[in-house]
């Protein structure tokens, strides 16, 4: 044997081992069996007192008017341990509570300790139940107080704004989405938790103006489902958002899923005509096609496709000679597919993905759909003039208005926002919104073009002439899209969507309108007659409200224009 | 000296081996249990089958208790021959592991092969393929081993495996491995200057290195206070002494834990100990570190026995014995908050199938030197001759 191992080192180890387990066993004991978290050096941790109840942040609109509040309601339960025959407690619950003898039996029906009773008792009820338990006539019943939501608005902006379930979470819309910050967790060294308070851009009295509005073409027209939207188109700031059939957020239980559905964000459908307004700003910032050729539309449009054959492309009337901006007033679907045909695939698409489509907004709204186009390679022949009058690519009502950002903007695409700003308990402002600038699309030129052509629809002759108000001069376009029968696989005769656009005062816009009907059952099915007078009546209600300028101006002195007038007087 | 000596029954020659054999099957079958009950909730919250940890890892433990007989009964010579090829492998493993897109990155480490749905460790690997590394060098270069290069050989082996584990963001294997290689040191009878050189060059970069990212920082400074962000970083720790205080001396019953829903991060794996203590109390838990400190009883001591006659032996159930039971007193003394927050798995109980193999596999090893240590168990009598005279010589030269 060499040196090496020699020393006894082993004892060493064992030591080692013997101090270390020696430590870890004194340490368990002192957790374990005197349970003595503070006197040790090594862990002088004291467990914080934390906040008993969180209360749940309020949700306002831009202008403070309360959308979503916590209140405390009253349920009443039964500790069944302490009862003593189930039948004669729910005898005397019965008429106090309204309840059937035998449901109150069915709610106990299975439980071993506990039975909720009725959420959410009333006044009366209450008072009456709180006697009795006084009196020791219903032993076993308990009043408990609780938290929960209250909507005041009811049904307005309903699918935006979601609900809490029963333990006050959020489970749908902005609850859902901004259940942290609405109701944050218990903070330490305060005995209630104040969660911050959201206030979201909608106007409601704009919101109001537009359900009363899309209420009138649900009785006229009976449709599947409408989606309107209002946004301020030099901000972005969603105004109004509206998805027909709503409900009563308050009575969430009781509605369809179909009624929940938040359609200006999550429906992805077939816009129409309406698209033109896009496609034709796309075709004219490209300056590939020759615009200033006009075409002659004799009711039908027959191309040659790249394979060689031969398609056609229907209008609803001959419109004669037209020109881009009578593309618009009369909603040529021949001569916009013949100027899409003089531009390139590819660039044509990459514009309508400047625009915004086949991309979500990321806005806070659960389920926000991208919509859907197809990359040119996956194109047929036909798809290029289709796409121009807005077929064959799936939209969301708010990628139409959002849209239609740029014609406002100098071609700037801007980003929508549902959310005004986010103040903590104190008041303290955490976030407000900031006008967003996505992208440049088209040129100053071409969108302040595309908004005068607009003009043209609602002169009259124009399909959008209905969108017009008395007051307020807009720029709009209707649009009626066929939809897809999933089961034909092919464009159904009578089921349209019928939908519009209108930006005003067409001068210098300040508001998007948008509506989009889905399948119109009153035998009008056009977008000039079923979403535009809707369109119209808005744009008047605003500046009926003094929320938009007239364009009356003759009996109104504006004091820029006076000053203007005065400087250039010499 | 009685070299050879014949056993007097079989008995007594496998009393250590029995013991072992005892200790590792109870471990085995605690910490399955345990594990069942305090993984189930993750697994269902993961949308897996509530016992699919423990599957997993039930099912490993029956190849790895196969893997153990297969080295118990492995001729020494074959295992010494298969060290380089150990070492190769490890290599490839690790650079495949930091550099290839094989290596998989959770919770921030990058410490995994990716093979089917099985993630393989190879740090694991490299922790038993250093300590047979360095038993047979210092018992081939026995008489060398006090000449300066034949102890920077083995240290630089060391150095670069320390570095692999280090790039791979696993500090705490890299402190557990450099301590039972620095043990392995200590023991082959090197000179004590070169040990203190070697700490030194260890020492310093390591706490430099501890430096070097923002979560070590603040786990430390969670450590020292202990009211520093009470539900982020130190919120781990907390749950876990809350845990292991609610067990008190009885425990809540096996299964009964609360903090296994959630409340406890990592608790199938890392933190496996807190819910055990939940679960049954002060007295599990000094079961399990009474179960850990028989195995350093019978590992240190059949060891000592081989000192003699045997140093391959001799080092490899030091390194062995070492590494089991430092790493488990390592991973309960975080778990108690004896030290700071760390990334240490539970030998046999943490799910975690690669560790689980190489810890049964150690556990072969430690088998076959005890049963070595059998023939020679009166040769512990201490003999108090020039052995002892050297090792005075080197603590005061």
């Amino acid at each position: 044997m060499g040196t090496s191992g020699k020393k006894p080192i082993v004892p060493l180890f064992i030591l080692l081992t013997m101090i270390l387990l020696l430590i870890l066993v004194w340490r368990l004991g002192q957790l374990t069996i005197s349970r003595d978290m503070k006197s040790s050096p090594l862990t002088g941790y004291t467990a914080p007192q934390i906040a008993s109840r969180v209360e749940r942040g309020t949700i306002y609109d831009r202008n403070g008017t309360i959308l979503a509040l916590e209140i405390p309601y009253y349920t009443c339960a039964v500790m069944l341990k302490s009862v003593e025959s189930l039948e004669k407690t729910a005898e005397n619950l019965s008429p106090i509570l309204f309840m059937t003898k035998s449901e109150i039996l069915q709610k106990m029906e299975g439980k071993t300790t506990y039975a909720m009773i009725k959420q959410r008792v009333s006044r009366d009820e209450r008072e009456s139940l709180q006697a009795k338990i006084s009196g020791g006539l219903l032993p076993g019943v308990i009043i408990e107080k609780r938290y929960g939501r209250f909507y005041p608005q009811e049904y307005h902006a309903s699918q935006l704004i979601g609900f809490t379930g029963i333990d006050n979470v959020g489970l749908e819309g902005l609850e859902y989405y901004f259940n942290d910050i609405l109701s944050p967790l218990p903070q330490p060294n305060e005995t209630v938790t104040t969660g911050n308070d959201i206030y979201l851009t909608i106007d409601m009295r704009i919101q109001f103006f537009t359900d009363r509005q899309v209420e009138k073409i649900a009785e006229e027209h009976d449709p599947d489902s409408i989606s309107a939207l209002v946004m301020n188109s030099d901000t972005g700031e969603i105004l109004a958002w509206t998805s027909y059939p709503w409900y009563d957020i308050n009575r969430y239980s009781l509605t369809a899923p179909e009624e929940r559905l938040n359609r200006p964000a999550v429906s992805m459908y077939e816009p129409g005509s309406v698209f033109k307004i896009y496609s034709l700003a796309a075709i004219l910032d490209l300056e590939e096609a020759q615009t200033d050729e006009n075409f002659i539309c004799d009711g039908s449009y027959t191309f040659t496709m790249p394979n060689g054959k031969q398609s056609v492309i229907s209008c609803v009337a001959a419109h004669g000679e037209v020109g881009p901006r009578e593309i618009l007033k009369y909603s040529c679907n021949g001569a916009i597919a013949h100027y899409a045909l003089q531009t390139d695939a590819d660039n044509f698409y990459r514009k309508l993905l400047d625009f915004g489509f086949s991309s979500s907004f990321s806005l806070p709204v659960p389920g926000e759909t991208a919509g859907f186009l197809a990359a040119p390679e996956n194109w047929s022949g036909r798809t290029l003039p289709t796409i121009a009058f807005g077929q064959e690519i799936g939209v969301s009502a708010l990628q139409m208005a959002a849209a239609a950002t740029p014609f406002d903007n100098g071609g700037m695409l801007l980003k929508p926002s549902v959310i005004s700003r986010i103040a903590a308990p104190d008041g303290k402002i955490l976030e407000s919104f900031r006008r967003k600038e996505i992208r440049q699309v088209i040129s100053a030129d071409t969108a302040k073009a595309v908004l005068e052509m607009m003009t043209a629809a609602t002169e009259q002759g124009g399909t959008a002439v209905q969108a017009q108000a008395e007051d307020v001069a807009t720029a709009a376009k209707t649009g009626t899209a066929q939809i897809l029968d999933p089961g034909t696989r092919t464009y159904s005769a009578n089921h349209v969507l019928a939908s519009c656009i209108a930006l005003l005062p067409a001068a210098d816009p300040e508001y998007i309108i948008y509506i989009a009907v889905d399948n119109p059952k009153s035998g009008q099915l056009y977008g000039s007659t079923v979403a535009a007078p809707a369109v119209g009546q808005i744009a008047e209600d605003l500046v009926s409200a003094g929320l938009a300028a007239s364009s009356r101006t003759n009996f109104l002195v504006i004091p820029g224009e006076r000053l203007n007038a005065e400087i250039e007087v010499p | 000296m009685l070299e050879n000596q014949p056993a007097e029954n079989k008995l007594s020659t496998y009393m250590l081996l029995f013991v072992l054999i005892t200790v590792l099957l109870l471990l085995l079958a605690t910490g399955l249990s345990s594990l069942y009950s305090a993984s189930y909730d993750k697994a269902m919250r993961l949308g897996l089958q509530s016992n699919y940890f423990f599957r997993r890892q039930f099912l490993f433990s029956l190849a790895g208790i196969a893997a153990a007989a297969v080295i118990y009964f492995l001729p020494i010579r074959v295992i010494r021959l298969l060290i380089p090829l150990l070492l190769v492998g490890s290599i490839i493993l690790m650079l495949l592991t930091l550099f290839t897109s094989l290596g998989e990155t959770q919770l921030g480490a990058r410490r995994w092969i990716t093979i089917g749905s099985i993630g393989f460790q190879p740090s694991e690997l490299v922790k038993v393929s250093t300590i047979l590394f360095l038993a047979n060098y210092f018992d081939k270069h026995r008489d060398q081993l006090r000449q300066f290069s034949y102890t920077v050989y083995p240290a630089a082996v060391v150095g670069v495996f320390a570095l692999m584990i280090f790039m791979q963001r696993d500090f705490s294997t890299t402190v557990i491995f450099l301590f039972v290689s620095f043990s392995l040191f200590a023991a082959s009878g090197t000179k004590i200057s070169y040990l203190a050189y070697l700490a030194a060059l260890v020492g310093i970069p390591g706490i430099l290195l501890l430096f070097t990212e923002p979560y070590r920082v603040r786990r430390l400074i969670g450590f020292l206070f202990k009211d520093f962000d009470p539900s982020g970083i130190n919120y781990q720790v907390n749950a876990s002494l809350m845990a292991v205080s609610s067990g008190g001396l009885m425990g809540k019953g096996w299964g009964n834990g609360d903090y296994k829903y959630g409340l406890l991060p990592e608790v199938q794996s890392d933190f496996v100990f807190a819910s055990f203590v939940e679960e049954t109390g002060f007295l599990g838990g000094l079961f399990v570190l009474l179960l850990f400190g028989m195995i350093a009883a019978v590992g240190f001591f059949g060891a000592a026995r081989l000192r003699e006659h045997d140093l391959f032996l001799y080092f490899l159930g030091i390194g062995v014995t070492s590494l089991i039971v430092f790493q488990a007193y390592m991973n309960i003394g975080v778990v108690i908050g004896v030290f700071p927050p760390t990334g240490i798995p539970l030998p046999f109980f943490s799910q975690g199938l690669t560790s689980l193999i190489v810890n049964l596999g150690m556990g072969g090893l430690l088998s076959k030197v005890l049963a070595a240590s059998g023939k020679y168990r009166n040769s512990i009598a201490y003999q108090p001759l020039d052995s002892d005279r050297d090792f005075q010589e080197v603590l005061y030269e």
